[in-house]
C-alpha cells in the first residue's frame, strides 16, 4: 500500500508527525496568493507534510496586508502556517530537476496558476504523472480549463465580479457594487474544494492504486455556494431570473445607468417573506442582535417574545398581495421600534429562555479573546520567526482517533530549502552547487 | 467508475443547510446518500422559494444525489432499522443537538457499537464546549456573532417605496449562506480524510465541527494577530471599544471609528475593485504590485506609491490614494466596457465583466466548463443547475439523482438492507417507516 510506504518514509525522516489522518502523506503546493495556500493549511492541520515550492522571488502574497518584514506580513501568515518553504528557480534545469525529485517521493502535487502556466515550468500533469504515476495532481484555475475564459488569471474579486455575487449582494459605493470584503470566501471555498478532492483521492488511490488529476476553479466554487439561485425550474421562475431574462435586455438596450438597473433587480428580488422579520439583525436600546428563525414554529416564538401579531401564520395567506406588502412593511417597522426598547443582554435571555435562536452582533478582532473560540479549541498561538508570539484561528475539526494539530508556523522565505534537499537525497555539495547557481535559493 | 467515493454509503441525518450541502458534495465524489428524513420531513422541504408544500427549490439545491427514507425514530422499530442501515453503512452525518442525538439513538457511542469502523460526522453550532455550547446556529447568526457583518459594514438599509427599513444596522450578506457553506466542505474533506485513514488503519472515528469554527476558519486573513505587527483594528476593539460602548455610542457611531481605523481605508483601493465604464460595469483583480503597475501603464497614471520606501499610511498618502481614485473613475468611464477588457486582457491585467448570477445558467464559460446540469424533478419538471465542482482524470463524478421526494426511497432502501416485503409494509402500518 502506497500509503503506508509513505509513511515509512515519513518516520524515517527528521521530521516526524504522528497526529492527523494524513500522518505520512507528502504534498508539494507551487502555489500563491490565496486559493491553493488555503488548501495547504487544512491539509497540514490533517498531518499533511506540506511543502511550499517558492520561485526567487517568493509568493507574491509575502508582500500582502499588513506588512511587518520583507517578504512577511500578516496575510501571508494566515494562509501558509503549517508548511516548509523551499525556494527553486523552475526556469533552470537544476532547480526544475530538484522540483521533480521532490515530487517523486510525494503523494499530492497543489498547483493553481494560470492554465498555460505549469507547462512552461515542467510542472503540469502529463511531466509529473510520468515521474511519479501515483501522484494526486490537484489544480485550481479561475474559469476552468475550458470555454472563452480558459485562460483567465482569476482573484476573488474577479470571481465575485463574474458569477454575480457583487451584483446580487448589491452594496453600492460610489455608483458600483463593491465586493464582499470581509473574507475572499470564493478563495477559501476553493481552497477547501482542493483538500476534499485530494483526501477522496487519496482513498481511491489506497483502493485501486492510481492517482490521477483533479481539476476545480474559482468559478465552479463561486457557483456551488450560489447553488440556491442557480436553480432553474421552468414553468417556475423566480422573479430575479424572469427580470434578467425578460426584462434585463430590453433595459439594457434602452441605455439605463448601473443604478438604475440596480434598484430594479432589488425589487425583482425583494421576497416580502415573514424571513424579513424573523432573520435579521436589530438594534437594541444599547447595542445590535441577529435573530434567525428560519422556520414557522421558531417565528411564532419570536411573536410571542416580542409581543407582536403576525396574522401571516393563518394558513392560505397569500404573501404577494399588495395589502400583505404593506402589513409586512408596517410590521417590520414596529419590531424594530419593539427590540429598541430593551438592552441586548435583555433581549439574548428572552430569546434563550423561549428557544429563539439570536446572538449578539461582534467585532471578528474580538474573537481572538472569545471564550467560545478558545473554548473549543479554535484560537492557536504560534512563534513566527519575524513576528513573534502571534494568535491566530487553528484546525477547524475535532478528530477522536486522530487529533489534527497546527504545529509549524508559516515559513520564511526558503527557510527550508537545504533541509528539504538533503531529505531528497542531494549531498551537502550538491546543495552548495544548487544554491551557488541560483537554482536553489534560501 | 462514477466518482472516488464509489461504493461508500452515507445515511444522512443532517437538515437545512450545512450538512445536506456535504451530503451533496460526497454523493458528487460518488458516495450512494441515504437521507434518513422524520415524519414531517427535513424542514427545509418548505424552505425558500416553495414549489408545493413539501418541495422548495431551496431543499432541491442542496439535496440533488441522495436518496430519501422517511423513519420515526421515536419508534423502538425506527430504531432498529436505522441501525441496521448503520451496520452496513460507511458514514453517518449529523447536525442535531446532543439530547436529541442520544434520545434517537443515533449519538456515536451507540453507532459506534453497531458498526465499529464508523466515520461518525457531526455539525454543532458552536462546539461542544464553552458558554454558547447548546445554543442553535444558523448563519446569519454566525454572521453577525463572528464579526462578518460588522466588518462588511453595510449600513445603507433597504430602500423599499418611500421606506427605509433595516436602518442603522448592518445588512447581512444574503447572496449566500457562505458559513453553512464552509462547513458543508470542511465536512466533507474530514470525511474523506477519515475515510483514507480508516483504508490504511482499519479505524474509524468521530469527527466534530461547527458552524463557528468555519466562520472563524474563512476570516483568517482577519483574524491573525501578529505581536510585531500591531493592527489597529485589533487595537480597537481591545482597548477603545469597551469604552465606547460603556459611554453609550450608538452603532452606527461605533462603526463610523472602526472603518477610521482600517489601515487602509476603502475608498484607497485602485487596483481591486469594480469601475463604471462608459456602458457596463467591470472589476479589475490585481493583487500584486507587478500586476497593479500593468495596470497603472494601460491606465496612463503615475504611481508614487511603488517608489520604493513609500510609506502608504500616512495623511498624505491616503489623501493621494483618494485623489487617484477619482482619476482612475473618470479615466475609465471614457471607454466601453468592452473596449477596457480587451485592453486589460492584452496586457494581463486581471479583469472580469460584472455580470448577474442568473446569467451564469446560460454562460458559454459554465457550459463549456460542465457547469451546468439539467436534471428531471418530479414536482418540478426541469431543473438546471450548478453540478459537480471538480474534473477528475480517472474517477469523473457524474451527478445522477435528483432531490427525493420525502420517503420515495424508503421501500427500496429497507428492501437492500434485507427486510422482506411483509417486514416493509408492517413498519408502514405502524408508521415507523414513511413513504411519502
Amino acid at each position: 500500500m502506497g500509503g503506508s510506504a509513505a509513511t515509512e518514509r515519513n518516520r524515517e525522516r527528521k521530521f516526524s508527525r504522528m497526529t492527523g489522518p494524513l500522518d505520512g502523506v507528502r504534498v508539494i503546493e507551487f502555489t500563491e496568493i490565496i486559493a491553493g495556500p488555503v488548501s495547504g493549511v487544512m491539509l497540514s492541520d490533517m498531518g499533511a507534510d506540506v511543502i511550499k515550492v517558492e520561485p526567487p522571488w517568493g509568493d507574491p502574497w509575502r508582500d500582502g496586508g499588513g506588512p511587518f518584514a520583507e517578504h512577511e506580513s500578516r496575510a501571508f501568515i494566515a494562509v501558509n502556517r503549517g508548511k516548509r518553504s523551499i525556494q527553486l528557480d523552475l526556469t533552470k534545469g537544476d532547480g526544475r530537476a530538484a522540483a521533480h525529485r521532490l515530487v517523486e517521493n510525494a503523494d499530492i502535487v497543489v498547483t493553481n496558476h494560470r492554465p498555460d502556466v505549469p507547462a512552461k515550468l515542467g510542472i503540469d500533469y502529463d511531466t509529473l504523472s510520468a515521474i511519479n504515476p501515483r501522484i494526486i495532481y490537484a489544480e485550481a484555475s479561475a474559469y476552468g480549463l475550458k470555454g472563452p475564459y480558459a485562460g483567465g488569471p482569476g482573484y476573488d474579486v474577479l470571481a465575485q465580479a463574474f458569477s454575480g455575487i457583487m451584483q446580487s449582494e448589491g452594496i453600492m459605493w460610489r455608483g458600483v457594487p463593491r465586493m464582499i470584503r470581509t473574507t475572499p470566501f470564493v478563495d477559501f471555498a476553493t481552497g477547501y474544494a482542493i483538500v476534499q478532492s485530494v483526501c477522496a483521492a487519496l482513498y481511491h488511490r489506497e483502493k485501486s492504486g492510481r492517482g490521477q488529476k483533479i481539476g476545480t476553479s474559482l468559478l465552479a466554487n463561486a457557483m456551488t455556494t450560489l447553488s440556491g439561485h442557480l436553480a432553474r425550474i421552468p414553468g417556475n421562475p423566480t422573479k430575479p431570473q424572469q427580470w434578467h431574462d425578460e426584462d434585463l435586455p430590453m433595459l439594457q438596450q434602452a441605455g439605463l445607468s448601473y443604478n438604475e438597473l440596480n434598484e430594479l433587480y432589488y425589487e425583482a428580488r425583494w421576497f416580502p417573506s415573514a424571513m424579513l422579520i424573523y432573520y435579521r439583525p436589530y438594534r437594541t436600546e444599547d447595542g445590535l442582535i441577529a435573530v434567525a428563525c428560519l422556520s414557522d414554529p421558531l417565528r411564532k416564538r419570536m411573536a410571542d417574545c416580542v409581543g407582536f401579531e403576525d396574522r401571516r401564520f393563518q394558513p392560505g395567506y397569500d404573501l404577494e398581495e399588495p395589502e400583505s406588502v404593506e402589513f409586512a412593511d408596517d410590521l417590520l417597522v414596529r419590531v424594530e421600534e419593539l427590540i429598541a426598547e430593551k438592552t441586548s443582554e435583555d433581549w439574548l435571555r428572552l430569546f434563550h429562555e423561549a428557544g429563539v435562536p439570536a446572538m449578539p452582533v461582534q467585532f471578528v478582532e474580538g474573537l481572538l479573546d472569545n471564550e467560545q473560540a478558545q473554548a473549543n479549541d479554535l484560537v492557536i498561538e504560534q512563534d513566527h520567526h519575524a513576528a513573534g508570539k502571534m494568535q491566530l484561528v487553528g484546525p477547524n475539526a475535532n478528530f477522536s482517533d486522530t487529533p489534527l494539530d497546527a504545529v509549524l508556523p508559516s515559513p520564511a522565505l526558503g527557510q527550508h530549502t537545504a533541509e528539504i534537499l538533503a531529505e531528497a537525497g542531494y549531498s551537502g555539495d550538491e546543495i552548495t552547487a544548487l544554491l551557488e547557481s541560483g537554482a536553489a535559493l534560501g | 467508475m462514477t466518482g472516488p467515493l464509489e461504493g461508500i454509503r452515507v445515511i444522512e441525518f443532517s437538515q437545512i443547510i450545512a450538512g445536506p450541502v456535504s451530503g451533496l458534495l460526497l454523493s458528487d465524489l460518488g458516495a450512494d446518500i441515504i437521507k434518513v428524513e422524520p415524519p414531517w420531513g427535513d424542514p427545509w422541504r418548505a424552505g425558500i422559494a416553495p414549489i408545493t408544500d413539501s418541495e422548495s427549490k431551496g431543499f432541491i439545491t442542496v439535496n440533488r444525489g441522495k436518496r430519501s427514507v422517511c423513519l420515526d425514530l421515536n419508534s423502538e422499530e425506527g430504531q432498529a432499522i436505522v441501525h441496521r442501515l448503520v451496520s452496513q453503512a460507511d458514514v453517518v452525518t449529523v447536525n442535531n443537538r446532543a439530547d436529541v442525538l442520544d434520545a434517537l439513538k443515533i449519538d456515536y457511542d451507540t453507532l459506534k457499537k453497531i458498526k465499529p469502523d464508523l466515520v461518525y460526522s457531526e455539525i454543532t453550532a458552536f462546539g461542544r464546549q464553552g458558554p454558547f455550547a447548546g445554543n442553535p446556529g444558523y448563519d446569519l447568526l454566525m454572521q453577525g456573532l463572528t464579526g462578518i457583518m460588522a466588518a462588511e459594514g453595510n449600513m445603507d438599509g433597504y430602500q423599499y417605496g418611500d421606506q427605509k427599513l433595516n436602518e442603522g444596522v448592518p445588512r447581512y450578506l444574503s447572496v449566500m449562506p457562505m458559513v453553512d457553506y464552509a462547513t458543508g466542505y470542511s465536512v466533507v474533506q474530514s470525511v474523506c480524510a477519515a475515510l483514507f485513514h480508516r483504508e490504511r488503519t482499519g479505524q474509524g472515528q468521530k469527527i466534530e465541527t461547527s458552524l463557528f469554527a468555519n466562520a472563524l476558519t474563512i476570516q483568517g486573513l482577519s483574524l491573525t494577530q501578529v505581536e510585531n505587527a500591531p493592527s489597529p483594528t485589533f487595537d480597537f476593539v481591545q482597548n477603545e471599544l469597551p469604552l465606547l460602548r460603556e459611554a453609550g455610542l450608538t452603532y452606527r457611531e461605533i462603526d463610523a471609528i472602526y472603518r477610521e481605523r482600517r489601515p487602509t481605508p476603502f475608498g484607497a483601493f485602485i487596483y481591486y475593485r469594480s469601475y463604471q465604464t462608459a456602458d457596463q460595469v467591470i472589476t479589475l483583480g490585481c493583487l500584486s504590485e507587478p500586476l497593479r503597475k500593468r495596470a497603472a501603464d494601460c491606465l496612463g497614471v503615475t504611481d508614487i506609491r511603488f517608489d520604493e520606501g513609500y510609506d502608504p499610511t500616512t495623511e498624505q498618502s491616503i489623501e493621494f490614494a483618494f485623489t487617484l481614485a477619482r482619476k482612475v473613475e473618470g479615466m475609465i468611464k471614457e471607454k466601453t466596457a468592452e473596449e477596457w477588457l480587451r485592453i486589460f486582457n492584452a496586457a494581463g491585467v486581471p479583469a472580469a465583466p460584472l455580470l448577474y448570477i442568473e446569467e451564469m445558467i446560460d454562460h458559454p464559460q459554465s457550459h463549456a466548463t460542465g457547469m451546468i446540469i439539467e436534471q428531471q424533478h418530479p414536482v418540478g419538471g426541469k431543473v438546471r443547475y450548478a453540478g459537480p465542482l471538480s474534473k477528475w482524470s480517472e474517477t469523473q463524478p457524474e451527478p445522477v439523482r435528483i432531490s427525493p421526494a420525502r420517503g420515495e426511497h424508503t421501500r427500496e432502501v429497507l428492501s437492500e438492507a434485507g427486510y422482506s416485503q411483509a417486514e416493509i409494509e408492517a413498519f408502514h402500518k405502524v408508521g415507523s417507516a414513511k413513504t411519502g
